[in-house]
Formats: structure tokens, C-alpha cells, sequence
């Protein structure tokens, strides 16, 4: 029991920085399908912007949270403006292969400027373990989690109440029509962008945090447990990703806990296959027909 | 208000608009009528910048519109209710209406909405549902009271009976007198040829891209040809 609840914690915490890269990629496939395979470098670059500017100004982790995610947000609307913007007419497989290219040229980009090594994230926050009923939950824990919830609140509060929420979802229905009313939907789709790799950004940092280490490649994997997160939740519902990536944290820690820590990546994908079978739109996900 | 000349459109090596002329002039109500596939949602498509003429030009208020984005255009005062309404789904009713005046600045939006809610009452005791929970008639109300928002001073619409039932038809075509009547020029796409010329001051008729006749709303219903073609007589 106390080993199940203590899994239960671990697993949120992981999950919900899953969540909120998730977010980033059902954002993006909502309003324009693209599954933008860069999204988990540009986690990386939140991570890498954190070590940065903590190491070189000693901010505090507010600030290097909150730098971290403009940082991010603008390096997420440069890759929309520069790679996926002028390929909005092109065929989808056109895009999504070029998202790969940009996670690419930025895995690789970053090991040649910075090298490949691993670093150590500094640590801003004095980690200190809280124990109760035998179960124990780290500050880090808590503050991850608590950062996350609450940047999942403020993302739904700019989606449903504010007007470039409202316009998203107008362009994420239809562009033709938004375009129709007065919307320029390639400036909510940049907004989209930002937004999404904000949250990836914060992701970064969190991740810095939690497991004190950072690298070139650390979204590879991260990146696709997300997309599988996105794609059980529904690919396009944010309830749905948010949901979808504390399960996976759940999943992943749940199969350590058991003794498979070399399935835990495996386990993933058994149940994106299974999905896919079972629940094609995924949990909260539409069964939307293509439009012809 | 609206002059149109030489308008060629294309997709890929589709003609859809192979060289159409037609003008509307401020205040008129001006139909454009003809079979399905003659290139009508095209012609206006065109007018509101969701396509780029191949040749030919789009002129409004002495403007040219054929280098505007669609957003500009709708500044410009141009709005379009467009085929098959194509509503917001998934945003409420009120959500829908907001958006139509995306770029109507926010102190001025009240009144507007006040006398879309004057004219569609029915979207007033909706406000709070799902656009795509609405009957098809409401939703072409709905698809109307968004163009109107915008404040338009020309409003498009694109077959805007298509898929009715008979009462709201009626409606619909009342509606789009009212709307004219309070100073909104009108440029109407319809298959429904009698109702629309019924009420239109002026009509063209379009075949295969292009203009195959043009008049009053009276000549044209008077017209053996238009009688033969298209009111089923
Ligand atoms: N997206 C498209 N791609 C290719 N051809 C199209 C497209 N839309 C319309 N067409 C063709 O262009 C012609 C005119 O279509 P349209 O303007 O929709 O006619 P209407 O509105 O009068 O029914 C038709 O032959 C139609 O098949
Ligand atoms: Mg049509």
C-alpha cells in the first residue's frame, strides 16, 4: 500500500511534466495536424536556457521558470515562421518530415555549439524530503507538480476566456472560416506555437530539476512519451493530454516499481499499439472524420 | 461598391471562373444564380481573398482587393456567410458571434450584438449551446448573425437556403430583405432561383464560369430561357 501511494506520487510528478509537453503537441496537431516531432528539443532548450541563465546569474527558480518559457515560446513561433509556415499548402507528410528535420538540426546543433555532453543542472532549489505515513515526497516533487497545475490552469483559462483562445479554437475548427470573420490564423497559429513551446520550456526546467542532469538529446525520448501521452488523451483535446501524460508518468513509474525498469520505455509504446487498436480518437479525442 | 471585371480563377489546371464581369452597386441586392458547379462559391471566394484570381480585377469602394488577405478584406467591410455555414463547433453560439466581430473594437461590439439579437432572436435564448447542437436552420441564422457582426457594408452569401426546410427559407429570404433594407448591400449565391430573384434587385446568370445572361431581378424571372434553365418551367 505504502509502496503503491509512493508510486502514485513519483508517477504524478513525472507525469506531469509528460502533461505539459503533451499539451504542446495537441495544440499544434489541433489547429494545423502537424505532429511537430521538434517539440521535445525545444523542452531541451528550455532545460539548456535554465542551466544558463541559473549557472551564469543565479537567478532564483521563478525567474529562470518564466525566462525559460519566453525563451522557448519565441524559439517555438521562429520554427513555425521559418520551417512550417511556408509549407502550409504542401502536403501534411512534407511537414512532418520536415519537424524531424528541425529536431535534427536542433539535437545536433546544440551538441556542436555546446557539445554532446551531459550536464549537471544546477540546483536552484535545496532539495529537502518530506515523510509521512511512510511515504515520502520531495519539495521538487511538489513544487514540479504544483507548476504544472497550475500552468495547465492558466493554459485553459487563455483557451476557453480570452479572445486569442476563442480565435485558436475557431482556427482549429476551421481556417477558411476563421480567415472569414477576420482572423489572420497564421498569427494564432504562431500563437499556438509560442504557447505550446512555453509550456515545453517550463517542462525543461522542471525535468532539470527533478533529475539534475541535462543533454543535447534529452527530448528525444521524453518527446515521443509525450506524443504517445497526446495520442491517448485524444490527439487535439487538451483535458485529453493532460490526462493522458499523468497516466503515462503513472505507467512508467508503476512498471519500475515492479521490477521492469528496462520495459518502463516499452510499456509505453505497448500502450500507444493498444490505443490505437482499442481507441482509435483516444480517450477524449473526437472521432473526426477527414475533411475532404 | 463592387466592380468585378475579367475574373479568372483556377485550381491547378481546373477553370473554375474563365473571365466573369458583374458589378454591385451600394444599397442593391444583386444575385448570382446558376447550376451547381458553375463557379459561383468561387467567384466569391475570390471577393474575399480565400483565392487568388489568375487574372482579372476585384474593385471595391476604388480599391483593389485582389492583394488582400481575407482578414483585410473583412476590414475593408466585406463580410461572407459562407456555403454549408460552416459554423464554429465546439464554441457556443455566443462564442460564434464574438468571433464575427474579431475586428469590431470591443466597446462598439454591444450594440451590434444587440441588433443581431434583435434580428435572430433565436440565437439569444441559444447563446450558451454549442453552435453544432443547433438545428440547421438556426445554424444558417447563426452563420448570418456572425457575417452581420462584422459590420459589413457589403455582405456575401453563398447559398445561404441550401438544405432548408420550406419555413426557413421563407425566412431566410425575409431576413436578407431586412437586412437591405437597414442600409446592408447584398451580393446573394443561389440555386433557389426564383426566391433570389424575386428580391434582388439586379441577377447574373452563371454557366461554366461564366456570365450567360444579366438583368433586373424581373426581366431575368421573365425570361424564357432563365424560366427553362433554372425555375423548372
Ligand atoms: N477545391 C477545389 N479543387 C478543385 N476544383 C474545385 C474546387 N472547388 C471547386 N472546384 C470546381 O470548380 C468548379 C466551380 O465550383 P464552385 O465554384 O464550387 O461552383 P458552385 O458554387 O457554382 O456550385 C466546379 O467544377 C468544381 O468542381
Ligand atoms: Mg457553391
Amino acid at each position: 500500500m505504502h509502496t503503491a501511494m509512493q508510486q502514485i506520487i513519483n508517477g504524478l510528478s513525472l507525469g506531469s511534466i509528460y502533461a505539459l509537453l503533451a499539451l504542446g503537441y495537441t495544440m499544434v496537431y489541433g489547429i494545423i495536424k502537424l505532429i511537430n516531432f521538434a517539440h521535445g528539443d525545444v523542452y531541451m532548450l528550455g532545460a539548456f536556457w535554465g542551466y544558463f541563465i541559473i549557472n551564469k546569474y543565479h537567478v532564483d527558480f521563478i525567474v529562470a521558470l518564466l525566462s525559460a518559457m519566453i525563451v522557448t515560446a519565441f524559439a517555438g513561433m521562429l520554427i513555425e515562421y521559418l520551417a512550417y509556415r511556408p509549407l502550409r499548402n504542401s502536403p501534411r507528410i512534407t511537414a512532418l518530415i520536415t519537424a524531424i528535420g528541425v529536431s535534427y538540426f536542433l539535437e545536433n546543433g546544440m551538441s556542436y555549439l555546446f557539445g554532446a555532453n551531459t550536464r549537471n543542472f544546477p540546483q536552484v532549489v535545496q532539495q529537502h524530503n518530506y515523510t509521512a505515513f511512510g511515504i515520502s515526497i520531495s519539495n521538487i516533487q511538489l513544487l514540479i507538480l504544483v507548476t504544472a497545475i497550475i500552468l495547465m490552469v492558466l493554459l485553459q483559462l487563455i483557451i476557453q476566456k480570452t479572445k486569442m483562445g476563442t480565435a485558436m479554437r475557431a482556427v482549429a475548427v476551421d481556417q477558411e472560416a476563421a480567415a472569414l470573420v477576420g482572423i489572420n490564423p497564421d498569427h494564432v497559429i504562431s500563437f499556438t506555437f509560442g504557447l505550446g513551446s512555453a509550456l515545453a520550456g517550463a517542462a525543461g526546467v522542471l525535468i532539470g530539476l527533478y533529475y539534475n542532469s541535462i543533454d543535447p538529446l534529452m527530448g528525444m525520448t521524453p518527446g515521443i512519451k509525450a506524443f504517445v501521452a497526446a495520442v491517448v488523451g485524444g490527439i487535439g483535446s487538451v483535458p485529453g493530454a493532460a490526462i493522458g501524460g499523468f497516466l503515462i508518468g503513472l505507467l512508467e513509474t508503476g512498471v519500475q516499481a515492479i521490477g521492469l525498469s528496462a520495459y518502463k520505455d516499452a510499456a509505453v509504446y505497448v500502450v500507444l499499439i493498444l490505443i490505437l487498436i482499442v481507441l482509435p480518437a483516444g480517450l477524449l479525442g473526437k472521432n473526426v472524420k477527414e475533411k475532404v | 461598391m463592387l466592380e468585378v471585371t475579367g475574373l479568372k480563377v483556377n485550381y491547378g489546371a481546373i477553370q473554375a471562373v474563365r473571365g466573369v464581369d458583374f458589378d454591385v452597386q451600394d444599397g442593391e441586392i444583386v444575385t448570382l444564380i446558376g447550376s451547381n458547379g458553375a463557379g459561383k462559391s468561387t467567384i466569391v471566394k475570390a471577393v474575399s481573398g480565400l483565392l487568388r484570381p489568375s487574372a482579372g480585377n476585384i474593385v471595391y469602394e476604388n480599391r483593389g482587393l485582389t492583394h488582400l488577405s481575407a482578414s483585410r478584406i473583412v476590414g475593408a467591410g466585406i463580410a461572407q456567410v459562407p456555403e454549408g455555414r460552416r459554423i464554429f463547433a465546439g464554441l457556443s453560439t455566443m462564442e460564434n458571434l464574438k468571433m464575427g466581430a474579431y475586428l469590431v473594437p470591443r466597446n462598439e461590439q454591444q450594440d451590434v450584438l444587440a441588433n443581431v439579437f434583435d434580428q435572430f432572436p433565436v440565437l439569444k435564448e441559444r447563446r450558451n449551446q454549442d453552435a453544432a447542437t443547433l438545428s440547421g436552420g438556426e445554424q444558417q441564422m447563426l452563420a448570418m448573425g456572425r457575417a452581420l457582426m462584422a459590420r459589413p457594408k457589403l455582405l456575401l452569401l453563398d447559398e445561404p437556403s441550401m438544405g432548408l426546410a420550406p419555413i426557413y427559407i421563407q425566412k431566410i429570404f425575409d431576413i436578407i430583405k431586412m437586412i437591405n433594407g437597414q442600409g446592408t448591400t447584398v451580393l446573394l449565391i443561389e440555386q433557389n432561383a426564383l426566391q433570389a430573384l424575386q428580391i434582388a434587385n439586379r441577377g447574373y446568370v452563371i454557366a461554366s464560369g461564366t456570365v450567360k445572361l444579366s438583368g433586373s431581378g424581373k426581366d431575368l424571372l421573365a425570361d424564357p430561357a432563365v424560366q427553362k434553365a433554372y425555375l423548372g418551367g
